[in-house]
């Protein structure tokens, strides 16, 4: 009988570490700094890519650790200019940019599905299920978006971190970055206002 | 659409519910993901090294191979663990890779298993444990064989071997060198005088291996010799992952706040100094690093916290760092042109 057992967590959580000593540590390639850094920022990664409707879902694991395989690579870039989680969902979607050129036909005629299925089971008034339905709508109007704005969208208004950072994050003008989120935020309105 | 009515949708959209995968399913993604990462960059000048002395030991260890029966076996060659080398276990070899770099361990319970172990970065180590022993290498090829959990056998076809049965001495083996032991079994009884075990061609005993924090801390001190700031914070923050209690850690983490300040990365320099005074107020570098910081808040205009930084520092034993502290006291309380 042969086996080969997968890695074992190298003990101990590091909790006395910065984010950004940790991101150091990592820069030089410790896989001990790199499977800390997952474990504080896996959840949001995963929630942030959740969030732009054109990353594919099925996909999402690899592209989680796409992430965070780009984040090792990197890492030595990291000079401050965010805070770490900002970087790293700055990362993120910039990998997912890449996934999401292939798929983003696909997603899209996806999404527009939803609405209609969504359109049609409209027939309960209570505002649990009113509120379910716009949420959709959104999503299904956010699916229609430039990625970049998706990702504007996303890291400004729901995740709520620093327009300055995240457009270090992202590596473009802060304006650029107001100009995708105004475009975004222009498009949910017009939904909201034009079907809610 | 109000703006009111528009943050009431953003409100609901952040507390929409969110497809996260379970901890288990997580852990996977991370095993996954530790199993892909590179290892740390090889420098230039030992690259072009490894891969002959990597061919180099694959063909002595053809050539050397001792037992005819062996030699008609088909070895398989493991995915990429352990990263720096590869395992070829004989049937019936169980062993598992227990820990990935910078300090590698395959646990060998029973049977025989090949290795070929890539030359070792700074702060590396590679191991084979068996039971309470262990064999350490660096850059070489051998067999190990073990029999209940207990070490049996080594012979090394190349490089240099360290083996530390649990009852006796380290021993060092270099090419050609055996290490025997007789396998201990259930039905033995009762159990006859062990024989010494034959060792060849061992030299004394060296010193123990440093550890891979006390490599890293080495390494960063190099670096920060060199000027070479932001290496040297690399390898500060290196040797605390390495041992985040360790006797170096307190030391480790007040240089690796003074590289990144001497690299110029303000923001991750003054995060690490609040770190240390804030988390670690015992420390003996707290006074000093409260200064430091107190000059960094100067320049980043945060300048009452500065005070408050450098107002802790006027008590440290240091008349060097109480000067410093005063200083800045002075600086702050100056009219500004």
């Amino acid at each position: 009988m042969t086996k080969l057992v997968p890695l074992r967590r190298i003990a101990g959580s590091l909790p006395e570490l910065s984010d950004a000593a940790l991101l150091a540590a990592c820069a030089t390639g410790d896989s001990a700094a790199l499977g800390a850094l997952f474990d504080r920022f896996n959840v949001a990664v995963y929630r942030f890519l959740a969030r732009l409707p054109t990353t594919d879902e099925a996909a999402r694991d690899d592209l989680v650790q796409a992430t965070f395989l780009e984040v090792q690579r990197c890492a030595g870039s990291f000079r401050g200019a965010s805070s770490v989680k900002t970087w790293i969902l700055g990362v993120a979607a910039n990998t997912s940019r890449r996934q999401s050129r292939g798929e983003r036909r696909r997603r899209v005629h996806q999404a527009m599905f939803v609405v209609e299925q969504h359109d049609r089971e409209v027939v309960r008034p209570d505002a649990a299920v009113e509120q379910r339905r716009l949420i959709a709508k959104i999503a299904g109007a956010l699916a229609q978006l430039p990625h970049d704005q998706q990702v504007a969208f996303a890291l400004c208004d729901l995740e709520q971190l620093p327009g300055v950072e995240v457009a270090r994050a992202l590596h473009i003008p802060e304006g650029t970055l107001w100009r995708r989120l105004h475009q975004a935020r222009r498009a949910v309105r017009a939904i909201i206002g034009g079907g809610a | 659409m109000t703006d009111a009515g528009f943050e009431a949708v953003l409100a609901a959209l952040r507390d929409a519910p969110l497809e996260v995968p379970s901890a288990d399913h997580r852990e996977e993604v991370r095993t996954g993901l530790l199993a892909r990462a590179r290892p740390p960059a090889r420098s230039r000048s030992r690259r072009w090294l490894a891969v002959p002395l990597a061919a180099a030991a694959a063909l002595i260890a053809i050539a050397a191979w001792p037992a005819p029966e062996l030699r008609a076996i088909a070895l398989p060659v493991l995915p990429p663990l352990p990263a720096r080398g590869h395992v070829h276990p004989l049937p019936g070899a169980v062993f598992t890779a227990a820990s990935h770099v910078p300090d590698e361990i395959v646990t060998l319970h029973d049977g025989t298993i090949h290795l070929d172990v890539d030359p070792l970065h700074a702060g590396e180590r590679f191991r084979v444990v068996i039971g309470t022993s262990e064999v350490e290498v660096r850059g070489t090829a051998f067999d190990v064989t073990a029999a209940h959990d207990h070490l049996v056998g080594v012979h090394v076809l190349h490089g240099r071997v360290v083996v530390r049965p649990f009852d006796r001495d380290a021993v060092v083996l270099v090419a050609g060198g055996d290490w025997r032991d007789p396998p201990i079994t259930a039905a033995e009884a009762p159990v006859p005088p062990t024989p010494r075990p034959r060792i060849h061609a061992a030299p004394p005993t060296p010193p123990a291996s440093p550890s891979p924090d006390q490599l890293a801390y080495d390494d960063a001190w190099t670096a920060l010799r060199g000027s070479r700031f932001d290496t040297a914070a690399a390898y500060f923050a290196k040797a605390l992952v390495a041992a985040p209690g360790g006797a170096l850690a307190d030391d480790a983490r007040f240089w690796h706040a003074v590289a990144l300040a001497r690299d110029h990365a303000v923001r991750p320099a003054i995060a690490a100094f609040r770190e240390l005074v804030d988390e670690h107020p015992g420390s003996t570098h707290a006074g000093e690093a409260s200064a430091m910081l107190g000059w960094l808040l100067v320049d980043a205009k945060h300048l009452d916290e500065a005070r408050e930084r450098f107002a802790a520092a006027t008590n440290d034993p240091s008349p060097r760092v109480r000067a410093s502290a005063r200083a800045g006291i002075d600086a702050l309380d100056s009219p500004k042109p």
